[in-house]
């Protein structure tokens, strides 16, 4: 039996299920993208002025953690990149279509990716260039559609795109998940069709053709109501009786409608039941070990000690190379985060077992440093836009400049969310111990590696936030 | 960061060759900003809180005399509050504010929009604000 099912909300629910409810959430991003695309290219090439800048880093990022942290996975549901599915489709009658390689069916590529990314975002100031800005929306557009051109359908999601694998790694404290609201009826599901999807007609059902194996042809009895069409199922593969997490889930909710029995549900969950039960695998343990202590180097990147510590390290290294001194603050903050994560992992068991308590950790920190810019700068898009709007050539009037006096303001909340994460870090902490071990001392000695790693965590994430944020577009002095 | 202007030590990789190419070759296809002034600015030491800031606009190489400056103050990055405020000519094409807010740290572009009778005339200065 399924909780709270929010495909069952009046209004709501049925506007998720409805079959185009993606595109309509989906319209309005491509139409900012689009903006941005011409501003970032055509317009001032000043930061808090150009639509690309303020709507992917001030706006983008602060509102994927909050939707995530209040709703779920919405951004990945309402992805404009998504959109090129249809030139996807028209490319594969043309292009042949390639296995994805199996040594690349992991999150090690998007890893790396994303390490890549953020080393470019540090060096080459993409948070201040509206023109760099531009390229990596179209980079983005690019990419999604030669990848699922090329791969099939979903590779782009599940394998490639750091922005996605972001998301899925912030919802794993979501309070909404896919789930089966009947198992027994799942295991009697001759077509697995939230996994292949389904084709239906008056008297016919089958899963879609394509590159899935199964297809039943089945014969219905005509008093069968389900609506008739071609659904698409899981572009990521998910099978939903077996979904345990929101990892891959981009909420696209095809299985939803791809189900002739309405046994999907978008289940409200306990925000920490991923943290305390699932056991991902290596590769994206590593990478939410990746993404945790990037979060913090990210926010650390914005406050002056980062600035006295490369400016320390350039004379230490007698050199003013900010490619190789950025290069070397990544590793070695990195190396070191994710060291004591592993140390404390093995000293309480292994790995794996223990990656969860990091969850509520990550969002708060990555939360916690883009609501500060989303606050600070969210009445910054509006007047961007109109000024973009009017270059185009629309009879508007320019809106008013946005001043926004200085939000001190948002760090009781930072704090706040620091120490509700960190709570659930000790919640979760104490529970895989206690589970783990037979008796008191063996639980305590499962929870002192990470009861110190979390005092770790919020003592550094709380110096980091109380610090006076500096926007510096060069390492040195 | 942007890439140093300082001779670097270290010799130059392959793969660093080409980002720093690439980089340039996006950089130098980007819109040039239009600037109808030429801005000088002083200012002393500037850290955060209020300081005085004094700006010389020069159009067309000459002073601009009589005209009404407002001077908006922007991170470069995104996301930060701008500051804006209205200057004070004190003749021969100087203007000035008493106490400017450099409400943080880091690099600040000021935007400047000087109105005269006959036209709206755009320029930019830069600074670096200490913590």
């Amino acid at each position: 039996m399924t909780r709270l099912d929010v495909l069952r909300v009046p209004l709501l629910g049925g506007f998720l299920r409805w079959r185009y409810s993606r595109f309509v959430l989906q319209v309005p991003l491509l139409a900012i993208a689009l903006l941005a695309i011409y501003d970032g290219f055509s317009g001032r090439q000043l930061a808090p002025t150009n639509t690309a800048t303020v709507a992917v880093w001030v706006h983008y990022r602060g509102l994927v953690a909050l939707a995530i942290a209040v709703f779920g996975n919405l951004f990945c549901a309402a992805c404009p990149l998504m959109l090129t599915r249809g030139a996807t489709k028209l490319a594969k009658r043309f292009l042949p279509e390639f296995s994805f390689p199996r040594a690349l069916k992991n999150k090690y590529l998007v890893l790396a990716a994303t390490l890549v990314f953020l080393f470019s975002y540090e060096h080459f100031d993409l948070w201040a260039s509206p023109w760099l800005t531009a390229w990596l929306i179209v980079g983005y557009f690019v990419a999604a559609f030669f990848v699922d051109a090329l791969f099939p359908v979903g590779t782009f999601c599940k394998y490639v795109c750091p922005l996605g694998n972001f998301n899925f790694a912030l919802s794993t404290v979501s309070p909404t998940q896919i789930t089966a609201k009947d198992h027994n009826v799942c295991s009697s599901c001759e077509g697995k069709y939230c996994l292949n999807g389904r084709l239906e007609t008056a008297s016919t059902r089958a899963p879609m053709l394509g590159n899935r194996a199964e297809h039943v042809l089945l014969q219905l009895e005509p008093m069968n109501a389900k609506p008739l069409g071609a659904f698409s199922g899981c572009e990521t593969n998910l099978f939903v009786p077996s979904i345990s997490s929101n990892e891959d889930c981009t909420l696209c909710l095809n299985c939803v409608r791809a189900c002739p029995y309405d046994n999907v549900a978008l289940e409200v969950r306990n925000p920490l039941r991923e943290a305390l039960h699932s056991k991902p695998k290596t590769d994206w343990t590593w990478f939410v070990l990746l993404l945790t202590w990037a979060g913090l180097l990210n926010a650390f990147a914005m406050i002056p000690p980062y600035y006295n510590l490369a400016n320390w390290l350039s004379g230490l290294l007698g050199t003013r190379d900010e490619a190789l001194l950025l290069a070397l603050i990544f590793v070695v903050a990195l190396g070191l985060g994710v060291g004591l994560t592993v140390l404390a992992a093995r000293a309480s068991g292994h790995l794996r077992d223990w990656v969860g308590v990091l969850y509520p950790i990550l969002l708060s920190i990555w939360g916690g440093h883009y609501l500060f810019h989303f606050v600070t700068g969210a009445n910054t898009l509006y007047p961007n836009i109109i000024t973009a709007f009017m270059r185009l050539g629309l009879p508007l009037e320019p809106a008013p400049l946005a001043v926004t006096p200085r939000l001190d303001a948002i760090f009781p909340f930072q704090v706040v969310v620091t120490y509700l994460a960190f709570f659930a870090g000790l919640y979760i902490t104490y529970q895989k111990a206690s589970s783990q071990a037979k008796d008191t001392r063996g639980v305590v000695l499962r929870m002192l590696p990470q009861v110190l790693l979390l005092l770790l965590l919020n003592i550094l994430t709380i110096l980091i936030f109380s610090q006076p944020m500096q926007a510096r577009g060069s390492l040195l002095q | 960061m942007k890439l140093s202007g300082y001779p670097s030590r270290v010799p130059p990789h392959g793969s660093k060759l080409i980002a720093q190419s690439l980089f340039v070759f996006l950089i130098a296809c980007a819109p040039p900003q239009q600037n109808d002034l030429t801005v000088k600015l002083e200012v002393t030491n500037p850290k955060v809180g209020f300081a005085p800031i004094t700006l010389t606009l020069l159009y067309q190489n000459k002073p601009l005399e009589n005209a009404e400056v407002i001077v908006r103050g922007d991170m470069t990055h995104a996301g930060m509050a701008p500051v804006q405020q209205t200057a004070k000519a004190i003749g021969n094409g100087r203007y000035r504010l008493e106490a400017f807010h450099f409400t943080m740290s880091g690099d600040w572009v000021l935007s400047i929009t000087a109105k005269t009778n006959s036209k709206t005339l755009l320029g930019e200065t830069r600074l670096g604000v200490n913590p």
